[in-house]
């Protein structure tokens, strides 16, 4: 899969995906994207990555993407408790920043994106791994 | 006092705490032990300072948490050798201290079920710390089947407690049915080691002994107990409650008796008198008068106070000389005099002497029961408690050790001491108890003015109580020092057989259904939903028009073709890559419908799951020869009929849904809330993080658990140790 085409082009897209992902991500709260689709987008940039250049046994050691998913969960449960302070488990709390309302939601969709990021990665970064070990 | 810490702080701190000193032990030893031990210290200063707590649930907790401070203190010393596991320990430790102080705390039924199962699943762990033994592993497995099974009885019994009742909240419990004290005793008998059920707590003794000194004496069997008191006041009415509390009660006293009085390992003598202590406690939890659940919580407290003192000592023993059979370590207690003051307090306590706590406790429950047909069961098992001290002190202090002894550090016997001290103090001056109980017992509606003393003065429970002494000095002449043979029980040995058919059934079974091979999977699962939903669709039958307005545009159809088209080129493909880009023409197609009927988020998820499917699914492919085998005819017509038969079931569904008026209530819901409460205006986003966000956490937890499940798969593979060796 390493051709020159391929390679030359992953880097602006893999570049471009994360951009999409992040914006996607943000926008989800008053249009169309949300947590799991950006954390999807982020996926395939990073398989990308892991494809062109065989770089999925690196992407296992330094990103750890198990552990990116595990701690997307901690997050979403961490999000959950604040609720807790006010009224139950869950319920959303919100801050006024200025014009900006910031609310437990946004970590729970930070949760959401991290968890299904890290698992997809981890999913195809093995796949990908295990044709060194067959 | 200052009173304004919410008790769930506390149960989150603990938890916390457990995390802390995971990550610090990584660092270092000391600084972990250190963050453990003023943690706990934290969290029993925390208990002066809560508010709006009930005094029962506040007696029980401040007792957890003392002793958890003390065994935390121990623990420490305990895993000095070990150091690289003391940070995992505390965390199961303070998992569970958590959980108890939970339960301890909690107003409402179902919170004090959750914490109930915490309590069990933590102690699964803890009893299985020594993950490397297998009996440690069967043991935590049996500890986890009796009392989380037995928790699965409190549950339905509290549930139908919460509707007989018509709410969950402790306080405002009124009556309960027979059925009810049935599944709620079941549950307090599992988990406090009663007969039938006793036989997990000896095995659990595969723990870490700082885990027994805290679960098994002071913690999670006291559970047991506390829900007994709690619900004494809605059930003793109830004749069934408590006959069975009484007669289940003493039959454990005497098991457990029995079996403190043959077992040789000193952990499962004092596990035996445990669950026999444990039974008196269920006696006299049955009788509902002042006297009574008096002696019942001095009782407890002082049970818990030199069990738990017993256990350390008995961990050091098993530390220094790396045995725990009585008589091989004959003479232990001669080489070390602190130990020898543990034991002495700790036993003397047990059997009641002057000036222990125990003697408060014993007195107090003979008066409560004077005259009572109960006066003499509850006199014999206080009999093998006698004999059992005699059997546990006599060999250790008779001959001197064989074996070098090692020097013993003061930081192991700190908190043993401190325990014993306490046992002293209290024995001396119990009135420093009186508010706690007397406010405990009008908790329960039995309120009285407490006054604990030692000396009664020269009572019939005085006489009664050196009697025994006097004929358990007795027949511990003649029985207390045999070695007996080891045996297990009924109940143990019926468990174990269920369990190995259990085991041998359910292989049979997994090996007659799970052929390799998805393709009889499909069969099955398709094949159920035919049956059973296209049954459903036959029986049910009747012809209907859906209510279609508009005849779909050229666009419309045009993509449909392109689905179907994607799916026929999947299905005719020669070679496999092209069908795979066939399943995606089909996917993505799908992905361009959602978004001609206005549903953009589904179209956005369809497009990146699409992607990501190809990915995996070339990456399956790729090991496999690119052309596709074929099937001979008879396969391929069982597979046209099957798939015809879904597809056609997949549209009489379609048909049927949209011949029914469409509701849109909870549309307009959301539609109308989602900006206001949520702030947010895409109403799919809001449902999924903000309303519905606890279905979420459960999808994300699946998400989750795929991603490790294959990587474990992964790992399992022939290569996979070569290759990460290399």
């Amino acid at each position: 899969m390493g051709t020159l085409i391929i390679k030359v082009a992953s880097k602006y897209l893999i570049a471009i995906i994360l951009l999409y992902s992040l914006f996607m991500f943000f926008r989800g709260h008053n249009y169309p994207g949300g947590g799991f689709i950006g954390g999807l987008a982020a996926a395939t940039a990073w398989s990308m990555y892991g494809i062109v250049y065989k770089a999925s046994g690196i992407i296992q050691e330094r990103l750890e993407p198990s552990k990116i998913s595990a701690f997307g969960l901690l997050v979403i449960l961490i999000s959950g408790v604040v609720g807790l302070g006010s009224h139950t488990f869950f319920k959303g709390v919100w801050f006024k920043v200025g014009p900006v309302k910031l609310g437990t939601p946004l970590l729970f969709d930070a949760g959401v994106y991290l968890v299904v990021f890290g698992a997809v990665v981890n999913i195809v970064s093995y796949f990908e791994e295990s044709f060194k070990w067959k | 006092m200052m009173e304004f810490i919410n008790p769930s702080y506390l149960v989150a701190l603990c938890f916390l705490l457990g995390a802390l000193c995971l990550w610090l032990n990584k660092v270092s030893f000391r600084l972990s032990g250190f963050a453990a031990i003023s943690g706990s210290f934290a969290v029993l200063l925390g208990q002066f300072a809560l508010k709006g707590v009930g005094s029962l649930s506040y007696l029980f907790a401040l007792m957890c948490s003392t002793i958890g401070l003390l065994v935390v203190g121990y623990s420490w010393a305990y895993f000095k050798k070990e150091p690289d596991r003391f940070g995992q320990f505390s965390l199961f430790l303070f998992a569970f201290f958590g959980s108890m102080l939970g339960l301890l705390y909690s107003k409402d039924l179902i919170n004090l079920f959750i914490y109930w199962e915490m309590t069990s699943l933590t102690s699964f762990l803890l009893v299985g710390f020594k993950n490397g033994s297998n009996k440690a592993r069967e043991a935590a497995r049996t500890a986890l089947i009796i009392t989380g099974g037995g928790g699965l009885c409190l549950l339905a019994g509290l549930i139908l407690l919460g509707i007989e009742n018509g709410t969950y909240e402790i306080a405002k419990l009124t009556s309960g049915s027979t059925p009810a004290a049935i599944l709620v005793l079941l549950g307090i008998f599992t988990k406090s080691a009663q007969f039938p059920f006793h036989f997990w707590l000896p095995k659990a003794m595969k723990a870490p002994t700082p885990a027994s000194a805290f679960l098994h004496s002071a913690a999670m069997v006291k559970a047991g107990p506390y829900l007994i008191i709690l619900l004494t006041p809605i059930f003793w009415t109830n004749e069934l409650w408590s006959i069975g509390l009484k007669s289940i009660g003493l039959i454990s006293g005497l098991v457990g008796g029995y079996m403190a009085i043959t077992k040789r390992d000193l952990k499962a003598i004092l596990a035996g008198l445990t669950i026999s202590a444990l039974g008196i406690m269920c006696v006299m939890g049955s009788v509902y008068n002042h006297a009574a659940l008096k002696a019942f919580l001095v009782f407890l407290m002082a049970h818990s106070l030199y069990k738990s003192i017993l256990f350390m000592g008995a961990g050091i023993l098993d530390k220094q000389f790396g045995d725990r059979d009585i008589f091989r370590l004959s003479g232990a207690l001669r080489e070390y005099k602190p130990l020898l003051v543990i034991f002495v307090i700790g036993l003397g306590s047990m059997i009641g002497l002057i000036p222990f706590m125990g003697f408060v406790a014993k007195e107090l429950v003979l008066k409560s029961i004077e005259g009572h047909w109960l006066l003499f069961p509850v006199c014999l098992v206080f009999l093998f408690y006698g004999v059992a001290a005699i059997r546990i002190l006599y060999p250790l202090i008779s001959k001197k050790p064989k074996k070098v002894v090692k020097k013993l550090k003061f930081s192991f016997y700190c908190a043993p001491i401190i325990g014993a001290a306490t046992t002293l103090i209290f024995g001396i001056l119990p009135g420093f108890l009186n508010k706690l109980v007397e406010d405990s017992l009008g908790e329960v509606g039995v309120a009285q003015k407490v006054d604990l003393h030692l000396w009664h003065g020269l009572t019939t429970a005085f006489i009664l109580s050196v009697a025994i002494i006097l004929c358990s000095l007795l027949i511990s002449w003649f029985m207390a020092l045999k070695k007996y043979p080891e045996q297990s029980g009924v109940s143990e040995t019926l468990y174990d057989a269920f369990w190995r058919n259990v085991r041998a059934y359910s292989g049979k079974t997994v090996s007659a259904w799970h052929r390799s091979g998805t393709s009889l999977y499909l069969y099955i699962f398709f094949g159920f939903a035919l049956l059973l939903v296209g049954g459903m669709f036959f029986t049910y039958w009747r012809p209907v028009v859906p209510n279609v307005t508009q005849a779909p545009t050229y666009y419309e159809w045009s993509t449909g073709l392109l689905v179907a088209g994607g799916a026929i080129l999947a299905l005719m493909a020669k070679n496999i890559f092209i069908g795979v880009v066939g399943l995606a023409l089909s996917g993505y197609g799908m992905a361009l419908l959602f978004i001609m009927f206005s549903s953009p988020d589904l179209a956005l998820t369809q497009f990146l799951v699409e992607t990501m499917t190809v990915i995996l699914v070339c990456f399956i492919f790729i090991r496999f020869p690119t052309k596709v085998p074929r099937r001979g005819t008879k396969r391929t017509l069982v597979n046209l009929a099957v798939s015809l038969g879904v597809g056609a079931l997949s549209i009489g569904i379609m048909w049927k849904v949209l011949s029914y008026p469409f509701s849109s209530a909870a549309a307009e819901y959301y539609l109308k809330n989602a900006y206001e409460l949520g702030h947010g205006k895409n109403v799919v986003n809001v449902a999924i993080v903000d309303f519905r966000s606890f279905d979420t956490l459960g999808e994300a937890f699946v998400v989750f658990l795929a991603g490790v499940g294959v990587a474990s798969l992964f790992r399992l593979m022939p290569g996979y140790n070569k290759y990460r060796g290399k």
